[in-house]
């Protein structure tokens, strides 16, 4: 009698603990229309919730009763499919950054959100700790939802920036980085597809297994070319082979081209990991931001991290 | 699990307890109050995340000092980073460091030290009872925190009767711009009892009807909250809408919260836009 009285003592104390309930979610500041402000506040406050109630629960994230576009939910509903995540606080405050391109205003940003997975594959490698980022539109509609790029990334794409013109761009390359890297932990080969133009360029590098030497010598690396289509399907092989992916991206640095503004080279390090196989990676992708909403890559290339710093892949490699 | 096993094991968790949530509660009061400039980051290095966030801390002191057109290098960095603190908590395999510090004290604007006892940096948040604090490379200036920024303190206890001054709307509950909050008011004045009133907010938050609740001591904004308020025999007397002058939701009239020293209070906000 006594110990049931303690267990139910200690299930009590801990409840608060364990029980992941409703999210409290307010915007400190960047937003001055109070009305748009408590709008995105309850829509985020809603979605934290739902996805907190799901993962205690172990359902489908609930969307009834957000307002929420199709793109941001099947986002979310992808990246169940991989993991569980659940917010780290159920009292969030945080600021909204607007989004703007060529002068106007095109949505806001909320960052700064924890989040802790808990991956369906118990080989998962890889932080548990991630932060998510919620895009909404001007009239405060969620309309994205992604992983984000590290917080120290984030801050060097924006040091390397001039203008303001360029500051609006950076937002846009980190945001579509972002969700980039997202598709990739989706296994999502229709975003895929869509980002790549249709005569992208695909060069994947391989290093060569020399005989021993007695004398050091700088790695030999074989290049294979791609088209869009058989880079996709070899893709999809690989979403399909592999329970999860846990992509993330390192050292990133952003160059405008010189002549044409639309375009920027983004290089950076890709650490792959799947339930199959782990690599490294430095990853180049040329940027065409002609059509701001909805950007192409024209160029991908990946090479082995051992490569030689002169060989690594610039925008000077492309004639555009 | 034999009995003394789960009492020792209620003898270590107990004391944790009261700590879980305190760095990140902290965090958000600071957050919530003006006064502050703040910034944070999670890395998976505390070292790093330390620097991130003082790295940031600087950049948006000069942000500030610009946009009020503050000069010299009160809100330099040098400055800054003598003057500000930090907490630190445990986000899985990462460290979220969050530094701040008290525009005041770097404008040295600061009034004298208060009479609220300063509290020691929260170092740690346990999510679970044994992790251990992780040390943080590069130890950061130790001062004691900032006192806490003041909480409006309950005057004397003393009934009086609440002014009033009739409002010429149909209904009180009317005066609310959406139809679901009129119903949220309603149905807690249709409460027997100020207990049951009470009762019915954790529900109405699940619901999204009620965004928070709390105690008198714990309102950061007395102006903007609605209040329920009971008497000594545990009636409800009313519920009051925020502002200076109040709408009484009972009687239709206006009224003032200094009217109800003596009171029992709850306070709540409601969602403004769904």
């Amino acid at each position: 009698m006594l110990r049931n009285k303690i267990l139910i003592i200690l299930a009590v104390l801990l409840a608060p603990v364990t029980m992941w309930g409703n999210v409290d979610f307010e915007i400190s500041d960047g937003i001055s229309d109070p009305s748009l402000k408590a709008k995105m506040e309850y829509q985020a406050s809603a979605l934290l919730t739902a996805v907190n109630r799901a993962a205690s629960s172990g359902q489908p994230v609930n969307f009834s009763g957000i307002e929420i576009d199709d793109m941001a939910s099947f986002s979310i509903a992808q990246l169940w499919n991989t993991a569980r995540f659940r917010t780290f606080d159920d009292d969030i405050i945080t600021k909204a950054l607007r989004l703007t391109s060529g002068g106007r205003l095109r949505g806001y940003e909320l960052r700064n959100i924890e989040v802790e997975l808990f991956p369906l594959d118990d080989s998962y490698m890889g932080s548990k700790t991630q932060e998510v980022c919620i895009e909404f539109s001007p009239y405060g509609k969620i309309t994205d939802f992604n992983f984000a790029i590290e917080q120290n990334q984030y801050m060097q794409i924006f040091r390397e920036g001039t203008k303001v013109e360029d500051f609006d761009q950076r937002m846009q390359i980190l945001h579509y980085l972002e969700q980039f890297r997202t598709a990739y932990n989706q296994k999502n080969i229709i975003f895929m597809d869509a980002v790549f133009s249709d005569d992208a360029l695909i060069i994947t590098g391989k290093v060569i297994k020399r005989v021993k030497s007695e004398v050091p010598l700088p790695p030999e690396i074989e290049y294979t070319r791609q088209s869009k289509a058989q880079y996709l399907a070899n893709l999809k092989k690989c979403f399909d082979r592999n329970s999860y992916i846990n992509v993330v991206f390192d050292d990133i640095k952003v160059l405008k081209h010189g002549s044409k503004p639309n375009y920027y080279g983004v290089t950076l390090t890709q650490h792959w990991n799947s339930s199959n196989y782990s690599d490294e990676g430095i990853l180049f992708l040329v940027w065409d931001f002609s059509d701001e909403d909805a950007p192409k890559i024209h160029v991908r290339t990946w090479q082995p991290i051992e490569t030689p710093s002169g060989e690594i892949f610039t925008l000077e490699n492309f004639k555009i | 699990m034999k009995t003394k096993n789960i009492i020792a094991l209620l003898v270590m968790i107990l004391p944790a307890l009261p700590l879980c949530g305190q760095g990140a509660k902290r965090i958000n009061e600071i957050k919530r109050d003006s006064r502050y400039i703040y910034a944070e980051s999670t890395m998976p290095e505390a070292s790093d995340a330390y620097e991130l966030a003082k790295s940031l801390l600087v950049n948006y002191a000069k942000d500030y000092a610009v946009e009020n057109g503050i000069g010299g290098d009160y809100y330099g960095e040098s400055n800054v980073l003598a003057q500000c603190d930090s907490i630190q908590l445990n986000r899985g395999d990462k460290t979220k460091v969050f530094v701040y510090f008290m525009k005041a004290e770097v404008s040295g604007l600061a009034s004298k030290p208060g009479t609220e006892p300063a509290k020691a940096p929260v170092q740690e948040e346990p999510r679970v009872q044994n992790q251990p604090p992780v040390p943080v490379q590069g130890t950061p200036v130790e001062r004691p925190a900032p006192p806490a920024p003041p909480v409006p303190a309950p005057a004397e206890p003393k009934k009086s009767e609440p002014a009033s001054v009739k409002v010429t709307s149909s209904s009180a509950s009317g005066m609310l711009p959406e139809a679901w909050q009129r119903k949220v008011i309603d149905e807690l004045l249709s409460s027997s009892s100020f207990a049951e009133a009470r009762g019915k907010l954790p529900r109405m938050k699940q619901e999204f009807q009620v965004k928070r609740f709390g105690r008198y001591a714990e309102c950061k904004d007395v102006s903007k909250a609605f209040w329920l308020v009971g008497d000594s025999s545990g009636k409800l007397v009313t519920v009051l809408g925020p502002g200076g002058i109040r709408t009484d939701f009972r009687s239709g009239a206006t009224a003032s919260l200094d009217s109800y020293n003596g009171y029992e209070l709850i306070w709540f906000t409601l969602y403004t836009n769904k």
